[in-house]
């Protein structure tokens, strides 16, 4: 069924493909038309850039991503940092919510809690981040992905946190891909944005209390992680408000961009076998105490601008 | 004029419908592709996709933590190996390539500490032309 389909779909794919470039070529000689003189510089750069992508469609180019907020979960809770309800963000603020931007970015922290919560065998706490979940989601217009199915698979499996993180991760994977599909990717990068200031919001708070040099380096390697996001935002910039949080970032970018991170590059090796490669390359964080808390402070101000 | 704007009109509207169908082809490859994933992975959460048309690249910027092990999943097409993945770090040192390996559609890789990689897909132009590129990934917990 899959394959038949599939086929079609490819039958048609190189049909309209070829169409389609050539509604790119009228496209682009409109554009050329309405520029008139544009000068020779700018022709080859326009040509360098039309080979990556157009306005709709993403053709080529360059994709960022960030890592799952889940990983760093894990690590707060290897590291034998106890459970901490009061660092959640307050379930009735869900209500307040106004627009839908609004309801992406917290969607995202949202999402963070339940992970974290999920990840500490916190049922209760878990069952109300899902139910906030999945309601903030169905207010984005995605009612097929955290839907009743979901939910009851999600209780079926309290108790087995392994089942449970893979309908986590899955859902928001499906979300992810729900939100490109529908060409709102400006509210898909706040989902993402929402969810790393809030694992970042645990992770600096955890080291306030407990001196654990493993959450450390994990909070000064968001360094590399903030580039990536505000690259994965910054085509969105100019929807309100994706361009405020570009701004809010920019500010803890430029506190990070104080931290010392260095990267040895080293040979890596592969085992043909188990189809596995070893990146043996070393990196290493020098952050003071100082620092730390400009970081931390930042975080904080950041997290509360998203939750009012 | 109007004749050059209903010529205008018309192909927009040939190229929306053909983003749409892009996207339809895209979902059913990210089902394929994802059942590169046994259940000891879990995803990232988020899914790259790019249009490839012959030999375009496309460029995948990702942060792999320190201590965790990754699977990679690189597809297009309905079947394995359509698409060529290549991982370098942030200063294109070499790291894999997936043509080296009778063009394997996932691999794992095990990172000592966090770096930041990029990874490039290029279609296997032997098997197709055109098409969505995806690529998914996982690390184990």
């Amino acid at each position: 069924m899959l394959d038949k389909s599939l086929i079609k779909s490819q039958v048609i794919f190189k049909k309209i493909g070829a169409v389609a470039l050539v509604a790119l070529f009228f496209v682009s000689c409109a554009e050329e038309t309405k520029r008139g003189n544009k000068n020779e510089e700018e022709k080859t750069e326009e040509k360098k850039d039309d080979k990556k992508e157009t306005a709709l469609l993403k053709i080529g180019g360059k994709v960022f991503s960030i890592p799952s907020p889940i990983q760093t979960a894990f690590l707060l809770k290897n590291s034998g940092a106890s459970y901490s309800s009061e660092m959640l963000s307050p379930t009735e603020n869900a209500a307040n919510l106004s627009t839908t931007a609004r309801k992406a970015l917290n969607l995202g922290v949202y999402g963070a809690d339940m992970s974290y919560a999920t990840i500490y065998d916190q049922t209760q706490d878990a069952i109300s981040y899902m139910a906030i979940t999945k309601r903030l989601s169905s207010e984005l217009g995605m009612t097929n992905i955290f839907n009743e199915s979901m939910g009851a698979r999600f209780e079926a499996n309290l108790g087995n946190q392994d089942s449970l993180l893979a309908l986590v991760s899955d859902a928001f994977k499906s979300a992810d891909s729900y939100l490109k599909t529908n060409d709102q990717n400006d509210l898909s990068v706040l989902i993402l944005a929402g969810g790393w200031i809030e694992t970042l919001h645990f992770a600096t708070n955890i080291v306030k209390t407990k001196d654990d040099q493993d959450i450390k380096n994990r909070i000064g390697e968001q360094k590399i992680t903030i580039t990536n996001l505000i690259n994965l935002m910054l085509p969105y910039q100019d929807k309100t408000p994706v361009g405020e949080v570009i701004n809010k970032l920019n500010e803890l970018n430029d506190i990070y961009s104080e931290i010392e991170f260095t990267y040895e590059y080293n040979l890596a090796t592969t085992d043909l076998e188990t189809k596995t490669t070893t990146i043996n390359s070393v990196s290493k964080v020098t952050m003071n105490p100082e620092l730390l808390a400009k970081i931390s402070a930042k975080v904080e101000e950041i997290r509360l601008s998203i939750l009012k | 004029m109007k004749k050059f704007i209903f010529k205008y009109s018309f192909f927009i509207a040939l190229f929306i419908s053909f983003a749409g169908e892009v996207n339809a082809q895209c979902d059913t490859i990210a089902t394929i592709c994802n059942q590169n994933f046994t259940r000891e992975y879990l995803s990232d959460g988020q899914d790259y996709r790019a249009l490839l048309f012959d030999d375009q690249t496309a460029e995948f910027h990702l942060t792999l933590y320190g201590q965790s092990t990754y699977r990679f999943a690189a597809c297009s097409g309905r079947t394995s190996g359509n698409l060529i993945f290549r991982v370098y770090d942030k200063d294109r040192n070499d790291i894999f390539n997936s043509s080296e390996h009778e063009n394997a559609p996932y691999w794992d890789f095990n990172v000592t500490s966090t770096l930041d990689v990029i990874v490039e897909g290029n279609l296997n132009l032997d098997e197709v032309e055109s098409g969505c590129a995806v690529l998914l990934v996982g690390f184990k917990p």
